[in-house]
């Protein structure tokens, strides 16, 4: 059968054309990548995990040290890189209100996880202490931040679903930064995990339903 | 008594291959949005030709709208799903359940 031909084009198959076409497109539209998400998790929880490994047993504390830092950021690179090829793929040729909307929330994120960094700059330059510059700030502070401006441009868009997501980072930060500068980057690399996976099972079924 | 399997009820501008996939792929994106004929075409995977004379059907019927940008080389075609394409994608869509379910 040709793509003209309706002779012949029973309603058993335009429903399996149907369900497979919308099934493709949801997920080429989507900013979800599966491999990202992995990739995600392992970042969270091996790189706060290091951190985590090289603060244990500091007195005084001072901070995570340098190759837990090497180890993070080895592994939130790639990340990036998929989750931004995945974003790219899903907005190309894509234009309107809704595409508009994203790319201005994704703006206000990723400007306040700027903000939230410099903020951290001007907490050690006026000399707070080791403890809350280079733990407790850094581990919940940026995230929590940046999940909450998340939060506010998803309810503004009426993702229900991202609300709650985003919302459940901020809830983490804030009960992390109260486990003091050590446990901070084990609470956050665990509660980001259930985060990842969590998003990963919503996205799933949202994508199947 | 068994129901006999008719496309009777399914809108024709909807059922064809073509034109299903194409009315499919336009109701992924948020209301509003338009998606470009190259985007379009690599996701159908058909013609420009062929692409082309399946948009004019679907916007002769008023299902969708498309606007062209620029001129000549450097033009763009945005192709959107109206308010009236959505529904009869969704009409189509209750028919033929209501039809597969009969049987």
């Amino acid at each position: 059968m040709n793509d003209t031909q309706t002779e012949g084009f029973n309603p058993q198959e335009a429903a399996e054309l149907l369900d497979q076409t919308t099934r493709r497109a949801r997920s080429q539209f989507s900013m979800y990548s599966t491999l990202g998400n992995v990739l995600a998790g392992v970042a969270v929880l091996a790189g706060f995990g290091a951190m985590w490994i090289s603060v244990l047993g500091q007195h005084p504390y001072q901070g995570p040290a340098l190759w837990a830092l090497g180890v993070y950021i080895l592994l939130i690179v790639p990340m990036i890189v998929v989750m931004g090829t995945q974003m790219k793929r899903a907005m190309d040729g894509v234009s309107g209100p809704a595409q508009r909307q994203t790319r201005v929330g994704m703006a206000l994120v990723g400007a306040t996880l700027i903000a939230s960094y410099v903020f951290g700059g001007a907490l050690h330059r006026w000399g707070v202490s080791d403890a809350i510059g280079n733990g407790i700030y850094p581990a919940a502070g940026p995230i929590a931040f940046t999940a909450m401006a998340a939060a506010i441009v998803s309810a503004m868009q009426s993702e229900w679903k991202r609300v709650t997501l985003a919302l459940s980072v901020v809830v983490l930060g804030l009960v992390a930064a109260y486990t003091g500068p050590v446990a901070v980057w084990l609470v956050m690399g665990i509660g980001l995990l259930l985060v990842v996976v969590a998003n990963e099972i919503l996205t799933l079924r949202q994508l199947r339903a | 008594m068994e129901r006999a399997m008719t496309t009777d009820e399914l809108d024709p501008l909807i059922h064809a291959p073509a034109r299903l996939r194409i009315v499919a792929t336009l109701a992924a994106l948020p209301d509003g949005d338009a998606l470009s004929f190259t985007r379009l075409q690599d996701t159908i995977g058909l013609t420009p030709g062929n692409l082309i004379t399946h948009l004019r059907k679907l916007e002769d019927a008023g299902y969708l709208i498309t606007d062209k940008t620029g001129n000549g080389a450097a033009s763009k075609t945005a192709v959107a799903l109206t308010p009236l394409g959505r529904d009869a994608l969704d009409s189509y869509t209750k028919a033929l359940r209501g039809l597969l379910d009969g049987l």
